[in-house]
């Protein structure tokens, strides 16, 4: 998940879409990406938290990544997918708007977080890489389900 | 040697050795107790369980644990002969070897690395020294050693002996000393050559099988598998595999000891005296190598085959003197063990295998186990039966099948939680050591009892409670016993006991921590609080001395003089609390200054699957579980304004005249407004939520005036299309620990038994649920937590104030409260009936009633049952016609007799004054206004005696004969309802009466010489003096202990009955039963009370 440690070799990126931002995974963080799941609202948890899930049998907590984002949540439509990783062994559900593609990605062409890219979202990237149109941020996963906001 | 790789045995070993190890604490703590007189029995079977960790540690590579296990066990070895006494410091020794033991097995994988020289030093002093403290033991000390060196001289008692195959390979180096204790008492020495391939894996054994098949019969010395041996493959055909050899003995006799560990004899030898060995058998094939290899102490010819049986087995007898010499030359030899350990550091710093050292395996009874697998069968069938139905479309044969598969999965479940129960004895067990250690800490002299070892909880409760128990048996220690001086002052008795009992009630498993300690004094908990000026004065001051020790239950509170090292510092009980409550259980405490303090911690038997009640609120469903409910309310709109209050900020319900705190779900859970609007503005859901917001803040704004209430009402059923929903409220009463409050939700669902799932950390902090559940169609659900609810809400002081407030109000309530039966006979006249004469109501066909030489009967349970009417004896309307009537059956004379109405109205308690003036007439005792309506208090036994004048007169004169007339009674009734009711009838059976209104005038009465009372007949509720307070006051004087006094009361199954009768009161009876008030005194008249002539 960290540049480092994919330093050498080539990776396999998931690329997916936050409102504007474009993100990456890599896909060895990715447990499976499901299509709406039923969530259940939690009330007085975080507001980040978009609520709770059952994925086949055990309850996961879905987190809303545009919230985590700074942006406005948004209804579930057509693209809506909830990426489903795993932390401190525990599942968990991002909430993301369009799953894009799954890219082949030599380790030399990932680059560390520009210093000019910071504000809310900046931390929860650990690396930049450059597609032929556009940036896809990589996501630094244990900080964005980090327990501190 | 290097440990054995092999996960399965690694994790056999260590669960066995923990099983092992249980129960030992206890046992050496007893062995201490009994002090020189040992108990044979126990010492042998600690002496087992230390010598089976031996054996497998052995085996396994694991040489520390192994030394250390040794050491323990010679130890306990001269313990077990009584040449050491089992002092306190020898088994305060043998403990701390036991804990370094218990920490080596649970990280075994490091075990070889860790020093244990200490131990094995301290182990050898307590050995060595104690033997000469005592004259006796040297004097047979001293014995055996001349016997022992006229056998063989000094120098070679502590030898290390090699145990040499006769093909010349050695297998074991071992003390003399070893060998010889292990051939005490007529053993035979054995060693055995197992093949891990064909003599183990292929017989479906495993190494530790055989050990313990050895130690069964026989004593296991040492074992191991000697991989350095294992041959080239082109040894394969001659030589086994992998040879596992075991050196053991046992009473058996050669030609039976291979049988014992399925061996063939030709891989057995036998050891003599002269640690030779010779094989039991000869090799079927094997080329056996005649010549033996070089000996250490070789002075004897070489071995020849010899027939197993031939072996005399006297022979090892004969070396018996030998094997008891001092200890103490014995010890040094044992030098060399543990320094070997350290030599195989680098041999054992392999790569680990991955075993966590957590218990992850469960023993499980072979019967559960057989259980479930015949429900898994059950299961396969019923699914078979169900696809069938299912392919031919049959309706019933489905339905058939889907009954089956709930039942068989409820009995699954149950089965599979029964494997997962444990005794909670495992866990109390431990604390023998920790209250014997504290008592030595502290100075103090504490016995433990231990009661309900085998209640049986869910693994992980039981794994949970650990250590909340430990924190308050040293809380008990520390700060509830007192020392034994200030006992004895007070005149307490020594020890001081603690006692950890464990028992199942509703469902629950009850834990008590007593102790019979100083107690915690409310006034000191009142001077800390004072003190802290954390809570208000004025709110200190007004709680009661309950709730001032319980509040030992807030953080960071104790009362101890001073902070000590055993009981923290002030983290203490609020962990305690906050630990039991997240495992769903509750904590109350009990404490008297002087007599000591009682903690009781309720627990559920499981946490994995419970059943729950499922919740609607704000469209969001939530689940309650079963255990935290008491009942469900519904409130309907007409009478929200009457039994909703408010007081300060909290609203308040009243039910059965008590107020309960009730409190919206939704309001606990925040659930806002705005928060579903950002989401989706559109939903249905949405517009119910502002409804219900502003319904919610109906009840808890202050109310205004009447008028205005109107008006909301009246808004609300215009806007609201759920007109039911929104006129009533559904309240879910429950309990959390001691607090009863009741929580406001949109709908009640259904009753489902849900499968408990944690929550993510990310919800971590929040305290209002207790976890999640999916429910029947997939979607996750959460759990309410009622004490993070009560919490949360804060709803903790309200109750206080509450429950105490309406305990007087019942009281006052309670008192001379009737239970009635309302009926009615013609359809606009009530009549009751006092509930306690009654014995059934049946309901009958009109058309059934006969009637015989004017008696109306009808066929009752094989025999005819005699009916009256009302109208038949009072001047009332005669009963409605109806189909189906009535009867009131009530007993009679020996006999049974019925009295017919039209309708049962209700059963009430009423309270109400009876005018005895109004209405009297035959079959009427008195009127009163019961349920907005005139009502008569029937008189059953005039009915009858105006319905059938022949049977109370027969009745009558059959009581007149028993009594001799001249008995006094004294009746003590404050009610002159009562009291001239029982003093006319017992006035109409002959005897003296003699009447007072309350207690004291009772008492006086009583006291009174002239009125020389043969018995009394009391109630129990009346003003300045009860009828407990009065019968204490009379037993209390000793001319009085032998009359009997028997209590009258109106309500049946009465809660104060044992109270009363604890008092000295003989007999409860009911006021106006009186064919049993008149049999009962009759018999006590004649026959006295029980145990007084």
């Amino acid at each position: 998940m960290s540049v480092k440690k994919t330093s050498s070799g080539i990776q396999e990126l998931s690329i997916f879409e936050v409102g504007p931002i474009t993100c990456a995974l890599s896909i060895q963080d990715i447990q499976e990406i499901n299509k709406h799941l039923e969530m259940t609202r939690v009330a007085n948890a975080p507001e980040y938290i978009r609520g709770i899930s059952n994925l086949r049998g055990t309850i996961i907590t879905v987190i809303d990544m545009r919230i985590k984002f700074g942006l406005e949540p948004k209804e579930f439509d057509e693209n809506t997918r909830i990426v489903v990783v795993k932390n401190h062994d525990e599942m968990l559900g991002l909430l993301v708007d369009r799953m894009l593609d799954v890219l082949n990605v030599p380790a030399e062409e990932l680059e560390p977080t520009p210093s000019n890219i910071s504000g809310v979202a900046g931390r929860y990237f650990s690396g930049i890489y450059k597609m032929k149109s556009s940036l896809a941020a990589l996501l630094n996963i244990s900080e964005i389900l980090s327990l501190n906001e | 040697m290097a440990i054995v790789q092999d996960e399965e045995l690694l994790q056999m070993f260590i669960e066995e050795s923990k099983e092992h190890m249980e129960g030992i604490e206890a046992d050496f703590l007893d062995i201490e107790e009994m002090g020189e007189e040992i108990d044979s029995d126990l010492v042998n079977k600690v002496f087992r369980a230390i010598h089976s960790i031996k054996g497998g540690a052995g085996f396994l590579g694991l040489d520390t644990i192994k030394n250390l296990s040794h050491s323990m066990e010679n130890t306990l070895n001269l313990i077990r002969n009584s040449e050491l006494i089992p002092s306190p410091e020898v088994i305060s020794t043998l403990l701390s070897a036991l804990d370094t033991l218990r920490e080596l097995i649970a990280d075994f994988m490091g075990s070889n690395e860790v020093d244990i020289s200490e131990h094995i030093a301290d182990l050898k002093a307590v050995s060595n020294e104690e033997t000469p403290a005592s004259e006796t033991k040297q004097a047979n000390a001293s014995e055996t050693r001349a016997e022992s060196e006229a056998g063989e001289s000094e120098t070679e008692e502590d030898s290390i002996v090699n145990i040499t195959l006769p093909s010349g390979q050695p297998v074991f180096s071992i003390s003399e000393y070893d060998l010889k204790q292990a051939a005490k008492a007529g053993r035979i020495l054995y060693l055995a050559r197992f093949d891990m391939l064909n003599d183990i894996e292929r017989k479906n054994h495993t190494p530790l099988d055989v050990i313990k098949e050895i130690q069964d019969t026989g004593m296991l010395v040492e074992s191991k598998v000697d991989i350095e041996s294992v041959g080239t493959l082109d040894d394969l055909e001659e030589h086994p595999l992998v040879p596992f050899y075991v050196l053991f003995s046992t009473v058996l006799e050669p030609s039976i000891a291979p049988k014992l560990i399925n061996l063939d004899p030709w891989k057995m030898y036998q050891i003599d005296e002269n640690f030779l060995l010779t094989p039991l058998a000869d090799a079927p094939a094997e080329p056996e190598n005649p010549v033996p290899a070089p000996k250490p102490k070789a002075k004897k010819k070489k071995v020849k085959k010899v027939e197993a049986a031939k072996e005399p087995v006297t022979k090892p007898v004969a070396a018996e003197p030998v094997a008891e010499p001092k200890p103490a030359p014995a010890a040094p030899a044992k030098k060399e063990t543990p320094k070997a350990a350290p030599v195989k550091k680098a041999a054992s710093k392999q790569v680990r295998p991955n075993i966590s050292t957590k218990s992850t395996t469960l023993r499980v009874n072979v019967k559960l186990l057989d259980t479930l697998m015949n429900l898994a069968g059950e299961l396969v069938l019923t699914r078979n039966q169900l696809l069938q139905n299912f392919n031919k479309a049959d309706e019933s044969g489905l339905e058939n099948a889907v009954q089956r598969v709930d039942l068989i999965t409820s009995e699954l479940q149950e089965a599979i939680m029964n494997t997962r129960m444990q005794p909670i004895g495992s866990v109390f067990t431990k604390f023998q050591r920790v209250v014997h250690d504290m008592s030595k800490n502290l100075g103090k002299q504490v016995e433990l009892v231990i009661e309900g070892e085998s209640v049986e909880l869910d693994k992980t409760i039981i794994e949970a409670i650990g250590d909340p128990l430990t924190h308050l048996v040293r809380n008990s220690m520390d700060h509830g016993i007192e020392m034994p001086d200030v006992r004895a002052k007070a005149g307490k008795k020594l020890p001081a006991i603690l006692k950890l009992s464990a028992f199942h009630e509703a469902g629950q498993v009850n834990i008590d921590v007593m102790d019979d300690g100083g107690g915690i004094d409310p006034q000191v908990v009142k001077e800390k609080l004072i003190q802290n000026g954390e809570i208000d004065k004025a709110k200190i001051d007004n709680m009661s001395d309950n709730e001032l020790v319980r509040m030992i239950f807030k953080p960071g509170f104790s009362t101890a003089k001073e902070v000590t090292e055993v009981s923290g510092r002030g983290v203490g009980m609020d962990v305690v609390f906050s630990n039991l409550s997240k495992l769903g259980g509750s904590v109350d405490i009990e404490s008297k200054v002087g007599i000591g303090t009682t903690i009781h911690i309720k627990l559920p038997l499981t946490l994995a699957i419970i059943p729950s009640l499922i919740l609607d609120v704000a469209g969001g469903r939530y689940a309650i579980p079963q255990v935290n409910l008491v009942e469900l309310v519904r409130i309907p709109a007409a009478q929200v304004q009457d039994r909703i209050e408010k007081i300060e900020d909290a609203s308040l319900l009243r039910l059965r005249g008590e107020l309960l705190p009730i409190v919206r779900v939704s309001d606990i859970l925040n659930i806002k407004r705005t928060f579903y609007d950002s989401e989706s503005g559109k939903a249905v859901s949405d517009r119910r939520r502002n409804i219900s917001d502003r319904r919610s803040s109906d009840i808890l704004a202050p109310k205004e005036t009447e008028a205005e209430q109107e008006i909301q009402e009246k808004r609300k059923e215009g806007t609201d299309r759920r007109k039911n929903l929104d006129s009533a409220y559904n309240i879910v009463v429950v309990n959390a620990g001691d607090l009863n409050y009741g929580l406001i939700v949109d709908a009640l669902l259904d009753s489902e038994e849900i499968v408990v799932k944690p929550l993510g950390r990310h919800f971590r902090g929040i305290t209002t649920y207790a976890g999640a559940t999916i429910l029947g169609d997939g979607k996750a659900a959460l759990i309410l937590d009622v004490m993070g609810l009560s919490s949360a809400m804060n709803l903790k002081v309200v109750k206080e104030k509450i429950t105490e407030a309406s305990l007087l109000q019942k009281l006052e309530d309670s008192k001379d409260a009737q239970s009635l039966l309302l009926v009615n006979n013609a359809a606009d006249e009530q009549f009751a009936i006092p509930l306690g004469l009654v014995s059934r109501i049946e309901k009958i066909k009109t058309s059934d009633i006969e009637t015989t030489s004017g008696k109306k009967t009808i066929k009752y349970r094989g025999s005819s049952l005699v009916l009256c009417s009302i109208e038949d004896a009072a001047n009332v309307k005669p009963r409605e016609e109806k189909e189906n009537i009535f009867v009131i059956i009530f007993p009679f004379a020996g006999k049974e007799v019925g009295v017919l109405v039209s309708e049962i109205i209700d059963v009430i308690d009423s309270t109400v004054a009876i005018d005895e003036e109004t209405f009297r007439q035959p079959g009427v005792l008195g009127s009163a206004i019961m349920m907005d309506h005139t009502t008569l208090l029937l008189d059953l036994y005039g009915i009858i005696s105006a319905v059938m004048p022949d049977w109370v007169a027969e009745n009558k004169i059959e009581i007149e004969q028993k009594t001799d007339g001249s008995s006094t009674i004294l009746i003590v009734e404050d009610s002159s309802f009562f009291l001239n009711q029982i003093k006319g009838f017992t006035e109409s059976a002959g005897y003296n009466v003699v009447t007072a209104m309350d207690g004291i005038e009772g008492a006086e009465a009583a006291e009174n010489p002239n009125n020389n009372i043969d018995l009394i007949l009391t109630d129990i509720e009346m003003p300045q003096m009860d009828g407990v307070q009065m019968t204490e006051r009379l037993r209390a004087q000793e001319r009085f202990n032998s009359i009997p006094i028997l209590a009258l009361t109106s309500v049946a199954g009465d809660l104060a009955e044992q109270r009363a009768i604890d008092a000295g009161i003989d007999e409860y009876l009911i006021k106006l039963d009186r064919e049993k008030v008149l049999e009962r005194v009759n018999h006590y008249l004649k026959n006295g009370r029980p145990g007084h002539e």
